[in-house]
C-alpha cells in the first residue's frame, strides 16, 4: 500500500513538473550542452576530447537541475501544494522522497545517455572505462546540485531565490575554482581520467600535467557525495520534523 | 494530449536539438593537423610509408580520426607529389600487399590547396609518393570545415520521424460523429508541426586590412641592450605515478659532432649588444650549459657583426654568416612582406600574420612574464643557400612582440646566430629576460574569477536576504 502511494506520488511529481513542454526542454538543454561545447581536439580517438567538451554540460546540467528542483520543493511550498498534499493522508517523508526521486531518476536517464553520444561522435569505445567514469563525474554534479537545490529549496521556500542561489552559487564555485580544480566539477572529471588513465593504461590522458594521486582523486570524489549526503539527510530531517508548511 | 502526439513533438525537439548542435558545430574547424618531412626528405621515386615488402622494419600509417565534412589540405613542397587519402581498409591493404585503393588521390600537386570530402566518421591515413627525381621536402596541414553530414542527416531524420508520428496522431480514429468532431477541430498543432519541417529543411541545407607604417631599424638597439633565452629541458616523464624530471641535453653542432650533457640544471642562449656604430651592432653571442656535473658543462660565445636593418649577420673578420630571425621589422601591417634570409642571390620572404583567425590580435606570453601584443609569419616564398624554403625551412611558428619585432618565442631554426656559434638548431626556449622596454602588457582580467566570485557572493546575498524578510515578517 505504501509503495503503491509511493509510485503514485511519483507520477503526480512527474506530471506536474515534467510534462510535455518541460520534458522537451530538459531534453533540448542536454543534446544542445553535450553537442554544442566542442572544441575540436587533436584528430585522435581521445578520452580528452570528454574532459574539454564537458564544461557547457555540466554548467547545463546544473541550471536544469537546480531548477527543476527548485521549482518541485520550494515552487510547490510557495504555490500551497504541498499544503494541499499534507492534507491527504500522505505522509512528508514520502513527499519528500518521491519528488526526489522521479526528479533525479529522470534527469539521469536524460542527461548520462545523451551524454554518451561523446562514443559516436569522438569514436571512442562504448561502454569504456573512461566513459564510465564520465559518466560517474557528471552523476556527482548532478547528486551535488540537486542536494544544493533542494537545501536552498528548504531554507528560502521560494522558487525564484532558490533557482537563483543555486545557480549562482555552483557557477560561481567552478568559475572561482577553475576547471582543473579538485573541487570543481571540471577538475573531478580531470582527477578521475588522470588517475584511472595512469593506473590502468599507464598513460597519462592529459600526459602535459601532473600526475594526480589516489588521495586527491578519493576527495575529489568524496566531497560531492558528502556534500549530496549531509544536504539531503538534513533537508529530509528539517521538512519530516521541523518545518512549518504554510 | 495524446500519447502518440507527445512522442512525435518529443522527437521533434530531439531532431531540432541535434540540427542546431549540429549548425553550431559546422562553424569551429576540426582536425588542424600537419606532417611533413625531415632532413633530407622523401627520396626520389619514394612512398611514405613504403609498404611491408623488404623493409627491416614494420610501416606503419598516422591514423587521424576524420569527421564527415569538407577538408582542406594545404600542400607545401619543393616538388610535386602525389598525396592519397586512405581509409582503414585502404591503409592495411597497402601495408600488407602494396596495393593502392584510395579514397581520394591528389597526383602531381605543388604548393597548393586542395579540398576532399570525408563521408564516414572513421580513422585515416595520408600516403605520400614523390614521383620527381629530387628529393621532396613536403609539409601537409589539414583541417575540416563545415557541417557533419552523419549528425545532419540524423537529426533531418529523426525530425521528420517525429513529425510524421505527430502528425499521424492527429488522423481521426473512430466513427461517426466522433470522427467528425474530430475533423473539424482547429488543427493547430499539426499545422505547427508542419511548419516547423518545412522551416527546419532549408535551414539545414544552408551551410575578411589595417596599414601600419613598419620601423625597419629597431629603436631600442642601443650598447647594453640584451635578451637572455632559457632553453633548459623541460622534459617530463612519469614512471609508476612517479614524475621524473629529465635533465639530459644533447647538443648538434654544424660539422655533425654532438656532445651529450647530463644532470643539466641551466642552459642559456644570450645575445648583447657591446657596441653601436650607425646601422651597424657588435653582438656577444652565447651559448651555456651548466650541469651538476661539472664536466658536462659548456659554453660558447662569439662576436658578430649585425646590420639592425637588414639583420645581417658577420663575423668580425667580415665573413657573411646570413640573415638573423632574432628581431623582425617591429610594428608590421598585416600581411607585411618580411625578409627571413637575404644572401645574394638568395632571398626568402614571408607574410606577417597579427591577427588571430577569429580576427583578434596576437598575444603571447609563454617566454614573458606578462602578455604582449605579437605577430608571426607565414606564406615562407625563396630560396636559401640554393634550395627553395618552405615552411620547414624556419620551422614557422615564432613569436614576435608586436611593438618592438623582438623574438620572444616559439620554434626559431637555422638562425644565422647559432650559424655563428657552430651550433645546429636549439628547441623552444621556455622564457626569455631583456633589459628592452616592450611597451604595455596587455591587461588581462580574469572574468571568469570575478564573475564566479560576484555570484557566490550573489547567492549568498540572495539568500540571506529573503531569510532576513521572512523573519521581519513573521516577526510582525
Amino acid at each position: 500500500m505504501a509503495q503503491h502511494k509511493f509510485l503514485g506520488l511519483m507520477r503526480w511529481e512527474l506530471e506536474e513538473n515534467l510534462s510535455l513542454p518541460l520534458l522537451a526542454f530538459l531534453v533540448a538543454s542536454a543534446i544542445i550542452a553535450t553537442l554544442i561545447n566542442y572544441t575540436f581536439g587533436p584528430p585522435y580517438r581521445e578520452y580528452t576530447h570528454l574532459y574539454f567538451s564537458s564544461g557547457t554540460v555540466f554548467l547545463i546540467s546544473s541550471l536544469a537541475t537546480g531548477a527543476f528542483f527548485a521549482r518541485s520543493y520550494a515552487g510547490s511550498i510557495g504555490r500551497g501544494t504541498t499544503k494541499i498534499m499534507l492534507s491527504y493522508p500522505i505522509k512528508r517523508s514520502q513527499l519528500f522522497l518521491s519528488k526526489f526521486t522521479a526528479l533525479f531518476l529522470v534527469i539521469s536517464a536524460i542527461y548520462l545517455p545523451v551524454f554518451c553520444v561523446h562514443v559516436y561522435v569522438d569514436g571512442l569505445v562504448a561502454f569504456g572505462l573512461m566513459i564510465l567514469l564520465s559518466l560517474f563525474g557528471l552523476l556527482l554534479q548532478l547528486m551535488l546540485t540537486c542536494s544544493v537545490a533542494v537545501g536552498i529549496s528548504m531554507v528560502t521556500k521560494s522558487e525564484v531565490v532558490s533557482i537563483l542561489a543555486t545557480v549562482l552559487l555552483l557557477f560561481g564555485l567552478d568559475s572561482v575554482l577553475g576547471m582543473w580544480d579538485i573541487l570543481s566539477a571540471q577538475g573531478r572529471l580531470f582527477h578521475l581520467l588522470q588517475y584511472f588513465g595512469n593506473e590502468l593504461y599507464d598513460t597519462l590522458p592529459f600526459g602535459g600535467r601532473d600526475t594526480v594521486t589516489a588521495n586527491e582523486t578519493m576527495l575529489a570524489v568524496l566531497v560531492p557525495i558528502v556534500v549530496f549526503v549531509v544536504l539531503i539527510v538534513g533537508s529530509f530531517v528539517y521538512f519530516t520534523r521541523f518545518m512549518e508548511v504554510d | 494530449m495524446k500519447c502518440l502526439t507527445k512522442a512525435g513533438i518529443l522527437l521533434i525537439v530531439i531532431g531540432l536539438s541535434f540540427l542546431v548542435s549540429t549548425l553550431y558545430r559546422s562553424t569551429s574547424e576540426s582536425g588542424n593537423f600537419g606532417f611533413g618531412t625531415f632532413a633530407a626528405g622523401l627520396a626520389p621515386k619514394a612512398w611514405s610509408p613504403e609498404w611491408n615488402t623488404s623493409h627491416p622494419y614494420a610501416p606503419r600509417f598516422n591514423k587521424y580520426f576524420l569527421l564527415p565534412r569538407e577538408h582542406r589540405m594545404d600542400v607545401k613542397t619543393n616538388t610535386i607529389i602525389d598525396v592519397y587519402v586512405l581509409d582503414p581498409e585502404g591503409a592495411h591493404l597497402w601495408l600488407a600487399e602494396g596495393k593502392l585503393e584510395p579514397i581520394v588521390s591528389f597526383e602531381g600537386v605543388r604548393q597548393q590547396v586542395v579540398t576532399f570530402n570525408i563521408y564516414n566518421r572513421d580513422d585515416y591515413s595520408f600516403l605520400v609518393h614523390n614521383p620527381s627525381a629530387d628529393a621532396a621536402e613536403y609539409d601537409l596541414s589539414v583541417s575540416g570545415y563545415g557541417i557533419e553530414t552523419d549528425l545532419l542527416y540524423s537529426s533531418l531524420i529523426i525530425t521528420v520521424f517525429g513529425a510524421v508520428v505527430t502528425l499521424v496522431s492527429f488522423i481521426p480514429r473512430g466513427s461517426g460523429r466522433r470522427k467528425q468532431s474530430l475533423v473539424n477541430k482547429k488543427a493547430v498543432l499539426p499545422a505547427a508541426v508542419l511548419a516547423i519541417l518545412i522551416l527546419s529543411l532549408p535551414t539545414a541545407s544552408c551551410a575578411a586590412q589595417f596599414q601600419a607604417s613598419s620601423i625597419l631599424a629597431p629603436s631600442w638597439m642601443k650598447e647594453g641592450t640584451y635578451v637572455n633565452y632559457d632553453f633548459t629541458p623541460m622534459g617530463r616523464s612519469y614512471s609508476n605515478g612517479v614524475l621524473e624530471t629529465s635533465q639530459e641535453l644533447t647538443v648538434f653542432f654544424l660539422n655533425g659532432s654532438r656532445i651529450e650533457c647530463r644532470n643539466v640544471t641551466s642552459v642559456i642562449f644570450r645575445w648583447e649588444c657591446t657596441d653601436l656604430k650607425e646601422n651597424m651592432a657588435t653582438l656577444d653571442v652565447s651559448y651555456s650549459v651548466t650541469s651538476d656535473l661539472a664536466s658536462d658543462n659548456f659554453y660558447t660565445s662569439t662576436l658578430v657583426d649585425v646590420g639592425i636593418a637588414n639583420r645581417r649577420v658577420s663575423f668580425q673578420d667580415g665573413t657573411l654568416i646570413g640573415t638573423t630571425n632574432f628581431w623582425l621589422p617591429s610594428s608590421p601591417a598585416e600581411g607585411q612582406e618580411v625578409t627571413l634570409w637575404d644572401v645574394p642571390p638568395d632571398k626568402a620572404t614571408a607574410t606577417v600574420k597579427t591577427k588571430e583567425l577569429n580576427g583578434e590580435d596576437i598575444f603571447t606570453g609563454q617566454t614573458l612574464e606578462e602578455p604582449q601584443r605579437s605577430f608571426m609569419f607565414q606564406n615562407i616564398t625563396g630560396t636559401m643557400n640554393g634550395e627553395e624554403v618552405n615552411i620547414g625551412t624556419f620551422w614557422g611558428g615564432g613569436m614576435y612582440e608586436y611593438d618592438t619585432g623582438l623574438y620572444v618565442g616559439g620554434p626559431i631554426r637555422r638562425d644565422s646566430l647559432f650559424t655563428a656559434l657552430g651550433i645546429d638548431n636549439l628547441d623552444i626556449p621556455n622564457y626569455m629576460t631583456t633589459n628592452i622596454d616592450m611597451g604595455p602588457a596587455k591587461i588581462v582580467i580574469n572574468w571568469g574569477y570575478v564573475l564566479g566570485l560576484a555570484a557566490i557572493v550573489g547567492s549568498i546575498v540572495v539568500v540571506v536576504a529573503v531569510l532576513l524578510i521572512k523573519r521581519r515578517r513573521q516577526r510582525r
